[in-house]
C-alpha cells in the first residue's frame, strides 16, 4: 500500500463515519412531523341493519323505532364538537330536503349523537336551529346510545387524548330505512345535496313500486 | 496531499451554490375561508391554501383566532365508512405543490368558539410558520356546510 | 460473479489507481451532508432588512433606513384596519418598550403600513399614538412600501370580504442592530416580556 492510499482510506473512513452521523441528524430533523393519534380501524358489516332503540328528541318526547313507523327514517350518527363532517352532512340533508320538495314528506331525518356527554338535549336542539327543522336531534344515555350503535352497527369511538377536546370517530353514512322498519341502503354524508336528494328519491320509488 | 486537495475543492465546490440558495421561504395564504357555525356548537372550521414560493420545506407550526381558545389541524380520512379525525401538530408545505385545507380533507379545527361565526363576517387568522413566520389573514365566512372559499376570485394581487 | 469480474475491470482500469476515489466519494457525501445541514438550517440565518424609503408619518419627511442608524430597530408591518394581529402586536411592542425602562431610549419601533391606500399620516399617526408615542408609522407610495416589504422578506396580499378589504400580512417583528444588520426577529406569539428579555439582552451584549 502506498502513503498516498492509506490517506485516501484513511480520509474515507473519516468522511464515512462523519456522514453516518450528519445523516442522523439530518434524518431526525426531516422525519415526518404529522403525528396521528392512534386508533383502531373498525369495519362495519351491512348485514341486519336496525332494531329497537330508545331515545330522547330535543323537546323530551321519547322516541322509538315505532314512532316513525310508515315514513322513511334518514338516520345520522355525529356529534355537534365535530367540526367539519356533521355540518357537511346536515347541512347537505338540509338542501335535500328542500329539493326534494313534497317528496320530503314521507321522510323523517334524525340525528343522533354519539357523544351524549357533551351533547345534551338544549345543546342538541340549538345546533339543529341552524340546519332544516325537519331534523330532529336524539340524545340518549350513555347505554341508549351504546344501544343504538349496536343495532345500527354504527361504529363510534372516542378518543380521550384530547382530554375536554376529545374528537370522536363515527359513521359517514346516513342510513336509510323503509316504512317497515328495515334497512334499505346507506348514504354518505359527504354526498352533494343535488345527488342526495336524487339517490333519496330513487330509492324510495324503487322501494315504493316494488310493494 | 492531492487527494485533500480534490476532496475540498469538491466540497467547496459543491457547497457555493447551495448557501446560496439559503434563503427564508417565502409563503402565500390563499383562500382563507371558514364556515358559518350552527347555534351552540363550540367548535368551528376554518380553511386555508398555502403556497410556498420560497426554495427550500417550511411547515405550519401553529395559528390563532381572537373568537376561538385555540386553533388545531386535522385530518380527516372516511376509513371504510368511519370518518375519522386525527390532530396534526404541524403541517409540511413545500414548494412542490400547495397545501389545500378543505372540507372532508384537513382542517383548522377553532376549539372553544367565543361565539358564533355568521355568513359574511371577517375572522382574523394568524399562521405561525417555522420559517416564514408569522402571517396574518383575515377569512371569509360562508355558509354552515359550504363546500369551498365563498369568493374564490376575490383575492387581489398587492 | 459479476461482482468479482467487475472487480476485475476496475483493477484493469487506467484511472483508478491515479485517482483518489475514497476522498472524492467522501468529499463528495461530505459535501451533501453540508449541503443538507446548511438548507435546513438556513431559516436561522436569514437575509433579512434592507434599504428603504418611507415616509414618516410623525414629520411628514421622507426618511430612510440610514436616518434610524445608531438605534435599535422593531419592524413590524401592518395596517390599520387590521382587526387582531396588529392591535396585539403593536400592545405587546409598546409594553415592551415600557419595560425596558430607560434603555427604551436606545430602541426605535417602526409600523410600515401595507395599506396606504387608506392610511395616510393622519391616520398612522392616531393610530400608533393609541398604543404608545414612541411608535414611529411610516407609509409611502405603493413602490416604496413594496421595495420595503421585499427588504424584509415581508408577504402581503389584499383580500375583499364584502365590500371591504383586508391585507394578508407577514406579522413577525424584526429586531435591527444599531448598524443596520438584522439582529433577531419575534412570531407574533412572542409576548411583551420575552420581547423586552431578549433586547436587553441583545443590548446588553452590545457592551456600549
Amino acid at each position: 500500500m502506498t502513503r498516498g492510499m492509506k490517506w485516501a482510506l484513511g480520509l474515507l473512513l473519516v468522511f464515512l463515519v462523519f456522514d453516518a452521523v450528519a445523516l442522523t441528524i439530518v434524518l431526525r430533523a426531516r422525519r415526518s412531523s404529522v403525528v396521528a393519534l392512534s386508533g383502531k380501524v373498525v369495519r362495519s358489516g351491512t348485514a341486519a341493519i336496525g332494531g329497537p332503540f330508545a331515545l330522547t328528541a330535543a323537546d323530551g318526547h321519547t322516541v322509538t323505532e315505532q314512532t316513525y313507523r310508515g315514513k322513511w327514517m334518514v338516520i345520522y350518527f355525529g356529534y355537534t364538537f365535530c367540526p367539519d363532517a356533521c355540518p357537511t352532512a346536515l347541512s347537505n340533508m338540509s338542501i335535500a330536503l328542500q329539493k326534494l320538495g313534497r317528496e320530503a314528506d314521507k321522510i323523517q331525518p334524525l340525528f343522533i349523537t354519539v357523544d351524549p356527554k357533551r351533547d345534551t338535549r338544549q345543546v342538541m336542539s340549538a345546533y339543529l336551529e341552524s340546519f332544516d327543522h325537519r331534523i330532529v336531534g336524539l340524545v340518549g344515555t350513555q347505554g341508549q346510545t351504546d344501544a343504538v350503535a349496536r343495532a345500527y352497527r354504527v361504529y363510534f369511538e372516542l378518543h380521550k387524548e384530547g382530554g375536554d377536546n376529545y374528537l370522536v370517530d363515527h359513521s359517514a353514512y346516513f342510513y336509510l330505512m323503509g316504512p317497515d322498519g328495515k334497512f334499505v341502503d346507506v348514504v354518505e354524508g359527504a354526498t352533494p345535496s343535488d345527488q342526495m336528494a336524487d339517490q333519496l328519491r330513487k330509492l324510495i320509488d324503487e322501494q315504493s313500486s316494488q310493494d | 496531499m492531492r487527494p485533500i486537495v480534490a476532496a475540498l475543492a469538491i466540497a467547496i465546490g459543491t457547497l457555493a451554490p447551495a448557501s446560496a440558495m439559503a434563503e427564508s421561504s417565502s409563503m402565500a395564504v390563499e383562500h382563507a375561508w371558514a364556515r358559518a357555525t350552527p347555534k351552540a356548537a363550540t367548535t368551528g372550521a376554518a380553511y386555508v391554501t398555502l403556497v410556498n414560493n420560497g426554495t427550500g420545506d417550511d411547515r405550519l407550526v401553529g395559528a390563532s383566532t381572537p373568537v376561538a381558545e385555540k386553533v388545531q389541524f386535522h385530518s380527516e380520512t372516511n376509513e371504510n365508512g368511519v370518518m375519522k379525525m386525527r390532530q396534526l401538530l404541524t403541517l409540511d408545505v413545500s414548494p412542490a405543490a400547495p397545501v389545500v385545507l378543505k372540507p372532508g380533507g384537513i382542517h383548522m379545527m377553532l376549539v372553544g368558539l367565543k361565539q358564533q361565526l355568521k355568513e359574511g363576517q371577517a375572522l382574523p387568522l394568524t399562521l405561525t410558520f417555522e420559517k416564514a413566520g408569522s402571517i396574518g389573514t383575515t377569512a371569509r365566512v360562508g355558509k354552515i356546510g359550504a363546500m369551498e372559499d365563498p369568493d374564490p376570485h376575490a383575492d387581489g394581487g398587492e | 460473479m459479476s461482482r468479482i469480474e467487475e472487480t476485475d475491470h476496475a483493477g484493469q482500469g487506467r484511472m483508478s489507481l491515479h485517482w483518489p476515489w475514497g476522498p472524492l466519494l467522501g468529499g463528495m457525501m461530505f459535501a451533501t451532508v453540508i449541503a443538507s445541514i446548511l438548507w435546513l438550517h438556513r431559516s436561522q440565518t436569514p437575509f433579512v432588512g434592507g434599504p428603504f424609503e418611507l415616509i414618516n408619518a410623525a414629520t411628514g419627511r421622507q426618511v430612510s433606513d440610514q436616518d434610524f442608524r445608531g438605534k435599535w430597530l422593531l419592524v413590524f408591518f401592518g395596517y390599520t384596519h387590521c382587526p387582531d394581529l396588529c392591535p396585539t402586536t403593536l400592545s405587546n411592542i409598546a409594553e415592551s418598550i415600557t419595560q425596558l425602562g430607560r434603555l427604551a431610549a436606545r430602541v426605535q419601533p417602526l409600523f410600515i403600513t401595507v395599506d396606504p391606500e387608506r392610511d395616510t399620516q393622519q391616520v398612522l399617526v392616531d393610530y400608533t399614538g393609541a398604543f404608545d408615542h414612541r411608535i414611529v408609522g411610516l407609509f409611502g407610495s405603493a413602490g416604496q412600501v413594496a421595495a420595503a416589504a421585499r427588504a424584509y422578506r415581508v408577504y402581503y396580499a389584499k383580500r375583499m370580504i364584502g365590500d371591504e378589504y383586508y391585507m394578508d400580512h407577514t406579522g413577525t417583528i424584526y429586531a435591527v442592530r444599531p448598524d443596520g444588520t438584522y439582529a433577531t426577529s419575534f412570531l407574533s406569539t412572542a409576548g411583551s416580556s420575552e420581547i423586552a428579555k431578549s433586547l436587553r439582552q441583545l443590548i446588553g451584549n452590545d457592551g456600549k
